[in-house]
């Protein structure tokens, strides 16, 4: 239950994350946003590497990265994922509103999907890890918000990013997610 | 000593702008850069990772090559000439960025880390420097080196390959049922 509790913890800072990415677009537009988000994700790799040299931190940082992270992962990862994904969104689209619709679904759907669907017990016929709850919750939570800020097209983004997180795989979900509206906001046109 | 400062920019410009314009050459960024790296896997030990590096290589010259085909974007010199004459080619990603990054990233955790680090951030900086990329495209390169080095550890787990031990950032860790 504590898990649980502490994996709330996690994908609400993970929302937060995602509102916070659009706001920074919102404010200071898409180029200065790509600038912090890949010095951040420089800071992210420095901090990582001096982790890993077995450096203590400082007591504020050691304590976010415990609790922001899942037990057994490296500390840091998850946000460095996260990073990386926003980057990829912020230099591999050129349509503000598809940027802004993106992060949306990688901030709200992933984050929405784990919280229900830990909660969620049918689980889905081509993945026993993941359930129906989980991806529908992904599509109901992040469609309307991608739909507001890219049209019609963000809700068949939305879609097929819940599928693809659904799916079985091996890699962070935040880098798939970013990878399935990059490829398909390019397709639709922007 | 005061009277040196003043003086310093007018030192290291001319070295920066042709370490920038060696670097801009593809055949001496490929010599230089896999020299660097044999010296640095030598000096540091760290030989059990270099297949892996070299496999992350490759998946980032493939993924940025392929990349540029399929984004097609226009060089920034292409309407106000940069220091050297416009590539011919797309431009986003930056390569130099990616396969540098690609290097610092899977570098993460060994003492080799901060040097390659250092000389991705210097290539980065040449090609905005030299007017043949925006920053918006060396920063795409980074977060590519990042999907590459995702990309190399998968292709690795494929093959049931084990994954050298000096490759700290793993990328399989915590998963969640969700």
């Amino acid at each position: 239950m504590r898990d649980c509790m502490n994996e709330d913890e996690r994908q609400i800072f993970h929302v937060l994350l995602g509102l916070g990415c659009i706001a920074m677009v919102q404010l200071i537009g898409v180029e200065l946003s790509a600038y912090l988000a890949s010095a951040a994700l420089a800071v992210g790799l420095i901090l990582v590497h001096i982790k890993l040299s077995y450096v203590h931190l400082g007591k504020g940082m050691e304590w976010l990265l415990g609790r922001f992270e899942r037990p057994g992962a490296l500390a840091g990862y998850g946000a460095l994922t996260y990073n990386a994904a926003v980057l990829a969104i912020l230099t591999l689209l050129s349509s503000q509103p598809q940027i802004l619709a993106s992060i949306a679904i990688l901030g709200i759907g992933d984050a929405a999907s784990t919280i229900i669907g830990r909660r969620s017990k049918r689980k889905l016929p081509y993945n026993a890890r993941k359930t129906l709850g989980g991806t529908l919750a992904f599509f109901i939570f992040s469609a309307p918000i991608a739909f507001l800020f890219a049209g019609a097209p963000a809700l068949l983004v939305a879609a097929a990013a819940a599928l693809a997180e659904s799916a079985e795989s091996k890699i962070d979900d935040n880098l798939t997610i970013a990878v399935v509206c990059i490829i398909l906001f390019r397709l639709v046109g922007g | 000593m005061e009277s040196a400062f003043p003086a310093l920019p007018g030192i290291i410009m001319p070295v920066v702008r042709a370490a920038s314009i060696a670097l801009n050459d593809a055949a001496f960024f490929a010599i230089f850069t896999f020299a660097l790296m044999l010296a640095l896997t030598w000096r540091f030990k760290e030989w059990r990772r270099l297949p892996f590096v070299l496999t992350a290589l490759a998946i980032a010259l493939l993924l940025g090559v392929g990349m540029k085909a399929f984004l097609q974007e226009p060089r920034p010199c292409i309407g106000s000439p940069g220091q050297i004459p416009c590539p011919l080619d797309f431009s986003l990603p930056s390569l130099h960025a990616l396969l540098t990054f690609t290097l610092a990233i899977s570098a993460v955790g060994n003492r080799s880390f901060a040097i390659y680090l250092i000389y991705a951030l210097f290539a980065a900086f040449s090609r905005v420097y030299l007017g043949v990329h925006t920053i918006t495209q060396v920063a795409a390169g980074l977060a590519f080196a990042f999907f590459a080095c995702v990309l190399a550890e998968m292709l690795w787990r494929a093959l049931s390959l084990p994954i050298p031990k000096q490759v700290h950032m793993r990328h399989t860790a915590a998963k969640l049922q969700a």
